[in-house]
């Protein structure tokens, strides 16, 4: 099978429940499943959406505002040899520098050093009263085996419109 | 002791721990609603397990006849790992109670990854896994 350049893959614009996360995932699954991929990438990708999509089902922060932007939008697309998950959603202000932090500490480590810090996370681990162990980052970065980019799209009082970008390699590489 | 037993799901796996058969498996995939209300009966259950071992279930499970935990998971998000780690730290538990213990880690012929999850975790709680491939298409849906 020829694969296009770039192809948008699934597309969601509006707020989450679990329900709507289980039927992106189905969908998103059904697609994968008819692209000409290696298993172990279908899944890199599943992994990284679930997590993303939890993440932003656990602490997007839901406003009204005149221009009604929807709440939440996800595209995953493949483009230039890259399966590409990206997520925007609000986040209060004040959790901004957390986040960030977070993405910035597992974007300056290699895939072993990512491995050491999910173990040490793993055994220290908590459950958030949200459902969180706090691991949901590490699992990205380990999954994308690339940076993470992030960007700020605009600020909305107490709220931050914020763009998560996870790439993934459309052919499986052991180590990078 | 009662067996536990909880069905499949979409987002939960099959769940079944069964003392008088020797039948231990945990099989699908794992991302809850709520993680918490999911794994807790499950850990409570292995607490009790370690709670009430004795000279019985000792002889049940020998050497030539171990006790048998069967994971096969397709899939499980960041915090059903969190669970799954505390599950085989129990089953470690139990093992240093004189209980004959194997931990089967199945995993897709073409997952490595799922297996690498498995040594990772193996290693995490101190505990050999024996690895068995599952034979199955590529397709995952």
């Amino acid at each position: 099978m020829t694969q296009k350049s770039q192809e948008i893959i699934q597309t969601y614009n509006g707020n989450l429940t679990f329900d709507i996360i289980e039927e992106i995932l189905q969908s998103s699954k059904g697609k994968l499943d008819q692209m000409d991929l290696e298993l172990v990438i279908k899944k890199r990708v599943y992994t990284i959406l679930v997590e993303c999509l939890e993440n932003t089902y656990k602490h997007n922060v839901y406003i009204t505002n005149k221009h009604k932007h929807s709440q939440v939008e996800l595209v995953l697309e493949q483009k230039n040899g890259n399966l590409i998950v990206s997520v925007s959603n609000y986040v209060n202000k004040e959790n901004l520098g957390a986040i960030t932090q977070k993405i910035d500490k597992v974007n300056s480590l290699d895939l072993s050093g990512l491995n050491q810090l999910y173990r040490a996370s793993i055994s220290k681990a908590r459950i958030s009263e949200k459902g969180g162990a706090g691991l949901g980052i590490i699992e990205i970065a380990r999954n994308s085996r690339q940076k993470i980019n992030y960007k700020i799209i605009r600020e909305n009082g107490s709220a931050i419109h914020f763009n998560l970008q996870v790439n993934i390699a459309i052919k499986a590489q052991s180590n990078c | 002791m009662i067996p536990l037993i909880i069905k499949e799901t979409i987002a939960t796996p099959k769940i079944v721990f069964d003392v008088a058969n020797n039948d231990f498996e945990l099989k699908g995939c794992s991302r809850p609603e709520d993680v918490r209300n999911f794994y807790i009966p499950i850990i409570d259950w292995l607490k009790e397990l370690k709670e009430n071992i004795d000279n019985k279930i000792r002889a049940k499970f020998t050497p030539e006849n171990p006790m048998v935990f069967k994971f096969k998971f397709d899939y499980f998000n960041s915090s059903s790992a969190k669970f799954i780690l505390d599950i085989l730290v129990l089953i470690n538990e139990v093992h240093n109670s004189d209980i004959n213990v194997r931990i089967d880690w199945y995993y897709d012929e073409n997952d490595d990854d799922m297996k690498e999850v498995g040594e990772e975790l193996s290693e995490v709680v101190d505990f050999a896994f024996e690895y068995i491939i599952l034979k199955r298409s590529s397709a995952f849906s």
